[in-house]
């Protein structure tokens, strides 16, 4: 990375555009397009997993705030957010306060299918979303083992099954519940999912 | 109606009871992995209570550290006080054990069979989805498919953020 590429980012036009953007959901999805653009010019891929991910899907209305980007390098990440003035809060969390945006970065093999991964385009920026089977999957797995979310857990697979009923791939859906042993937390969600 | 909605849900109720509670000035991740928060909201709430004079907050070795201040800070305490009426575990060890750790990133990125994993009992689902009001999930995610809409239009198989 060249060490002065991105010094002036406060005086950057994009950093003027994302300021003056007021909703703070347009905002974060600016700039995680922003940022996994300037990472992939870097050789390095990133997925939005997570809350934020069904934060995206759900358009905010189930928001958790907390924006989990999963990395292949985290030292180039980390360089280009301390760049992008986010100050270091905790082990992988990075915060610049004055966007009032918060990171996960976390630098371990993305476990999701990377050929379902949906794709965002904000502006001129592409954003890479884990799918929606995937984060069903993970969240019955939190419901039906950590159980310390359930209720956000279920909600959260209930509503991604409703809104993605009509592209949904449920074979794959299935084989993930038979591998994860949560065949019936799946049972369960979309019982609610129907009626919901 | 729950107590935490009088200061705004359960994110600020809580974040300023461990204020109340802590006998040193902590980080904001600290203060989340504590109390079982989501890091980010947490965050936000910090930067309101400093906006609004609740929370003081000082900058040690590139870390922000937030403790009560002593007079909207003591005031809120108090009406927190006067609404609280369950003890709280104030373990910070036990959040920050491996186990809670693993549970942490599992809503992350799917984990490995862990040997912390849960006995898998099946819980009552019903009552789980029976804590909101009837018809508050289905209006919810109704407002979801509609807001997304509202904000991306799909144009070959890529979701569009509309201007």
């Amino acid at each position: 990375m060249k060490p002065d590429k991105y010094s002036k980012f406060r005086t950057s036009p994009e950093y003027r555009e994302m300021k003056q953007e007021g909703d703070l959901f347009r905002r974060r999805i600016f700039f995680l397009g922003f940022l996994s653009s300037k990472l992939k010019e870097e050789g390095v891929d990133a997925i939005l997993v997570g809350g934020e991910a069904i934060d995206l899907y759900t358009a905010g209305t189930f928001a958790t705030s907390d924006i989990d980007l999963v990395v292949n390098n985290k030292g180039i990440t980390e360089k280009l957010l301390n760049k992008f003035e986010f100050a270091r809060q905790g082990n992988e969390i990075w915060f610049n306060s004055d966007l009032n945006v918060i990171l996960q970065v976390i630098d371990k093999d993305y476990s999701g299918d990377l050929k379902r991964l949906k794709k965002f385009r904000v502006k001129e920026y592409e954003l890479r979303v884990a799918a929606p089977e995937d984060l069903i999957q993970n969240r019955l797995y939190s419901a039906k083992f950590w159980k310390s979310s359930a209720q956000r857990d279920m909600e959260e697979s209930v509503a991604l099954l409703r809104i993605f009923e009509g592209t949904i791939d449920n074979s794959y859906l299935d084989i993930l519940a038979k591998e994860n042993d949560i065949e019936d937390y799946l049972a369960e969600a979309r019982k609610y999912a129907s009626k919901a | 109606m729950k107590a935490e909605m009088l200061l705004g849900g359960k994110t600020r109720f809580t974040v300023l009871g461990a204020l109340a509670d802590a006998k040193a000035p902590l980080t904001a991740y600290q203060i989340a992995i504590a109390r079982g928060l989501d890091p980010a909201a947490t965050y936000r709430t910090l930067a309101e209570f400093s906006e609004f004079g609740i929370a003081r907050s000082q900058v040690k070795r590139n870390q922000r550290y937030y403790s009560l201040s002593g007079g909207p800070g003591r005031a809120a305490v108090n009406f927190l006080r006067s609404l609280e009426t369950k003890p709280r575990s104030d373990d910070i060890e036990e959040w920050l054990s491996p186990k809670m750790r693993s549970e942490r990133l599992s809503k992350i990125v799917r984990l490995e069979r862990s040997r912390f994993r849960g006995d898998g009992k099946m819980q009552d689902i019903g009552k789980i989805m029976s804590r909101r009001v009837r018809g508050e999930l289905s209006a919810l995610i109704m407002s979801s498919k509609i807001a997304f809409d509202e904000l991306f239009e799909e144009k070959n198989g890529v979701f569009v953020l509309k201007e």
